[in-house]
């Protein structure tokens, strides 16, 4: 239950790029947890309100973009995304997948008030 | 007023990445290899540290451990003769790099080899925080079931190699070895596993081995690198 950690930094990310552009009031945080990133994105909705109480973002709200873990064959090139976890072989040439994305953990952007 | 959507992409975890980076590259410069023990609670982190500082021999390694509370972990590893630092983290469950970069600030790099990380037992959240270390290290016990790996596949899946513990008990408890294996080879293909048991020894000197021969490597591709650098 790491969120509280997480949502402070996201709130460090976003002050910073309030600043950069100019300040303004946060209206919406948007951010991409990626399936494999070890976040629950439950958890940090919860605790997204009282994370930002008595900083500059209070009052903002937190849309998050889930992005589902994909994975890419080294042989053959294939995509594949979704649940394919507990069977990482590639569909079309039975070969071992490589975990080419839904680490992510980012803040994509703002929504201002200013 | 007016609304202004601003694009701006960046990680969550910069600044602990960028701290994490920063160490990475001083203990590269001093040629320390950093590894970062991650595991359940219970798994035998601590009896399994304890016994490769001893076969490493005094001086060569020193050691972090990571709790919620107390300093006995930290007194358990200093009987290994081996300098050992304990990070209490209060409320968080997993280690951040800033608190590597503050616990080491007065230690010398040049004066040792090896640094561990013992992180806290939490197979969930350590799994975000890099903590600048050169191998990530997951054990498992014999008494935990053979498909952790699949419940917490990111944390097998960010690992460079897994350590099954205490198999010296491992037949009174039923350990399908088979299974694991496995199950751990679902998440991680290729993944490298040991096996061994802290506690009567075997195994360890494999393990040692391997350690010493990953250290080799990057201390030889520093050399490398650095005379590349200077031609």
């Amino acid at each position: 239950m790491h969120e509280i950690s997480i949502a402070q930094s996201i709130c460090e990310v976003a002050e910073q790029a309030v600043f950069a552009n100019g300040g303004g009031r946060v209206i919406s945080v948007f951010l991409k947890i990626g399936e494999l990133s070890g976040v629950d994105s439950e958890a940090l909705d919860f605790v997204w309100d009282a994370a930002i109480s008595e900083t500059s973002l209070e009052g903002s709200r937190l849309e998050i973009e889930k992005v589902p873990a994909s994975f890419s064959c080294g042989a053959c090139g294939a995509e594949l995304f979704g649940r394919v976890l507990n069977t990482p072989v590639c569909e079309k040439c039975g070969s071992l997948l490589r975990i080419s994305g839904g680490r992510e953990m980012e803040v994509s952007g703002l929504e201002i008030d200013q | 007023m007016s609304k202004k959507l601003v694009e701006i992409k960046a990680k969550v975890l910069r600044k602990n990445d960028e701290l994490a980076d920063e160490l990475r590259r001083k203990f590269r410069r001093q040629n320390v290899f950093a590894v970062n023990l991650v595991s359940s609670p219970g798994s035998g982190k601590t009896a399994f540290l304890q016994e490769v500082l001893r076969k490493l021999g005094q001086g060569k390694a020193r050691a972090l451990v990571g709790d919620l509370a107390t300093e006995n972990d930290a007194a358990r590893l200093s009987r290994s003769g081996a300098e050992v630092r304990q990070i209490t983290t209060g409320t968080t469950c997993h280690l951040e790099s800033e608190m590597i970069t503050r616990s080491i600030e007065d230690w010398d790099l040049n004066e040792f080899e090896y640094l561990f990380i013992e992180n806290v037992g939490n197979l969930v959240c350590p799994a975000s925080y890099d903590l600048g270390e050169a191998l990530r290290v997951v054990l498992i016990s014999v008494t935990e079931s053979e498909d952790k790996p699949l419940k917490y596949p990111t944390i097998f899946s960010a690992a460079d190699c897994a350590i099954i513990t205490k198999t010296d008990i491992a037949e009174a408890v039923g350990f399908d070895r088979k299974l694991a294996h496995a199950n751990i080879d679902v998440v991680h293909p290729g993944l490298p596993v040991f096996e061994l048991s802290a506690r009567t020894g075997w195994g360890m000197d494999e393990w040692i081995e391997w350690l010493e021969a990953n250290r080799a490597a990057l201390v030889n591709h520093n050399a490398a690198f650095a005379g590349n650098a200077t031609t």
